[in-house]
């Protein structure tokens, strides 16, 4: 059985997720109230878009500030798809806007294949600062800066009247980023996912194994922005206003320091990343809060606080936690010498490509 | 049969190779011997379409090389161990492996390619679930030759496979290499600056010197002409 599972990574990976996905529907129906569903789904959502991110910078070493502006693709996609079709079914809506932003991450990628390191984030970033300016020229479609209103996705009628619309779209949301995980942990350990690892670290070793880099670099693009588009879809239910004002430099930046923090080139990385971009504000504001200072004090305390975990993070875990955390699984199985097994840590996740 | 001939490369002015033609027949080894500089390098790099020719032909087969892609030219048969190993040390020895040949649609096949790459070199087996980042300088070696015979090439260019290796694990290696050319009866180029090796092994041998073929000769008789030795090989 061990060895059975050892051997199909598919099965493996199914299992495991569908255990995560039982776990996850029980915690949100009878463990969580609404505003915890309401705090997960955005992890949940940022952990999507991280994982789109952590294909692209972590395994094929291709870095990327603009995941922001993709997120907004789709998130537009399905605004204003709503706006002109109020009827359309969500999953249409998301799988809209997986295509849309897919297509737009080919075009960024074909663009992008041409660039390395620093030159390629500053084309990304071009992309951050640029996209958001679109909506107010073009606000008869897009609503300008107020943004287009997205109603919340209502429950089905036979979970009964009184099911939280929170507790719903939480469900909706960890489906999406369970078979995300599932489908890019899978990716990640396939043909692909070796190529995208060749590319990144050493693209000359790459040709001449007969690998098409350009070709490679796309693809890790689209499936990047598709992952993107998807959480940026559901970040318009979430929000239910889709503004320029959400997608900011700063997203961008987030779940760049979500990825890094979590550990570079790591899936669970970008849900422990998520969950700490996403969490600390929450925490340490209501920290700063409960101190009494003046708003003035109180305000910046949080971001203080979220610049010393950085730091700390970063000098403590250098592979990031998740790379923490299984250098301290490896150290207590050794301890425990149940180490037989060669090659049991992963190594260390390395800075992307030049 | 492997077939250069004429190839002129140039960095800016300065000429790395000047006219050199060369034919490497099919189930032999031909050593490419030279000092640092002299372009041995950037011979292999050219047949392999890393960097791109002034002038010169290199035929693999009916096959012209000259103008393709390194990717394309790699799918053509050319297998090239580079030097550095070029292997991926995030992934073990086994997804190394699979790593070869990617582009063929034969996945069976590419399991018999990998099997055959562990009976080639039997250290790998015993490693095939470890990081390859674990990997000794040897055991990197025979990955990235096993790599790219997965691939199941019909030319190898092999790019200083001594550097940083001790002189037994060396001499195993170049005798698994021979087992190699006879059964599968493959065009081997063999670059290396270590010539006393190269030559145990090697059919022929050309000296470079400053990008121009110097002397070519029987690697025998090169290696037991001792003026010759002397004069062009330093040991």
């Amino acid at each position: 059985m061990n060895s059975l599972l050892r051997r199909f990574t598919f099965v493996r990976h199914g299992l495991f997720f569908l255990g995560l996905a039982v776990v996850l529907l029980i915690l949100t129906s009878f463990v969580f109230d609404s505003y915890t569903n309401y705090n997960v789904t955005e992890v949940a959502i940022f952990a999507i878009s991280a994982a789109g991110l952590t294909v692209l910078t972590g395994i094929n070493g291709q870095v990327s500030l603009g995941h922001g502006a993709l997120m907004m693709i789709g998130a537009y996609t399905t605004s204003v798809l709503l706006t002109w079709h109020p009827d359309l079914p969500l999953v249409l809506m998301l799988i809209a806007s997986i295509v849309s932003t897919g297509i737009a991450g080919a075009i960024v990628g074909i663009a992008g294949a041409r660039l390395r390191g620093p030159y390629l984030a500053g084309a990304t970033l071009a992309l951050a600062v640029a996209l958001p300016q679109v909506p107010s020229h073009f606000a008869s479609v897009f609503g300008g800066n107020q943004g287009l209103s997205v109603s919340p996705p209502t429950p089905p009628a036979f979970l009964g009247t009184s099911f939280a619309p929170e507790q719903w779209l939480a469900w909706i949301t960890l489906a999406a980023a369970v078979i995300t995980f599932f489908v890019l942990a899978n990716l990640v350990r396939s043909a692909t996912g070796r190529r995208f690892r060749m590319v990144r670290d050493n693209e000359v070793a790459a040709r001449l194994s007969g690998i098409d880099v350009a070709r490679t670099q796309v693809l890790a693009f689209v499936v990047s922005a598709a992952c993107a588009g998807l959480a940026g879809s559901l970040f318009a239910y979430w929000v239910t206003v889709t503004s320029p004002s959400g997608f900011t430099l700063n997203l961008s930046l987030s779940l760049l320091t979500a990825i890094v923090i979590g550990g570079l080139g790591s899936l669970s990385g970008a849900v422990l990343g998520s969950f700490i971009v996403v969490y600390l504000p929450v925490w340490t504001g209501g920290f700063a809060s409960s101190l009494n200072l003046s708003s003035n004090i109180a305000n910046n305390v949080p971001l203080a606080i979220y610049g010393v975990v950085l730091i700390v993070a970063i000098l403590v875990f250098p592979r990031g936690v998740a790379g923490g955390v299984a250098s301290i699984v490896h150290g207590v199985r050794r301890a425990a010498g149940s180490n037989r097994r060669a090659g049991v840590l992963p190594a260390a996740p390395q800075a992307p490509a030049q | 049969m492997l077939e250069i001939s004429d190839l002129t490369v140039a960095y800016g002015g300065v000429i790395a190779l000047d006219q050199v033609s060369l034919s490497v027949p099919e189930g032999s080894i031909t050593a490419v011997l030279g000092a640092n500089g002299a372009g041995k390098s950037t011979l292999v790099r050219t047949i392999s379409g890393l960097v791109k020719p002034r002038r010169g032909s290199v035929m693999l087969g009916d096959e012209q090389l000259v103008g393709r892609s390194p990717e394309a030219i790699a799918r053509l048969g050319v297998g090239h161990v580079p030097e550095g190993h070029g292997i991926i040390s995030e992934l073990t020895v086994d997804e190394n492996l699979r790593l070869g040949g990617l582009w063929r649609r034969d996945r069976a096949d590419q399991r018999v390619a990998i099997e055959e790459a562990y009976e080639l070199f039997p250290p790998l087996r015993v490693r095939r679930s470890v990081h390859a980042s674990n990997l000794s300088g040897g055991e990197r070696q025979m990955l990235s030759i096993g790599r790219a015979m997965v691939a199941r090439p019909t030319a190898l260019l092999l790019d200083e496979p001594s550097l940083g290796l001790a002189g037994g694990l060396l001499a195993q290696i170049m005798q698994r290499l021979v087992v190699l050319v006879t059964e599968r009866n493959l065009s081997v180029l063999l670059i290396e600056q270590n010539a006393r090796s190269a030559l145990s092994v090697a059919d022929q041998a050309v000296v470079l010197s400053l990008g121009k073929i110097e002397l070519r000769d029987s690697a025998e008789r090169l290696a037991g002409d001792d003026a010759l030795r002397h004069a062009y090989l330093g040991f």
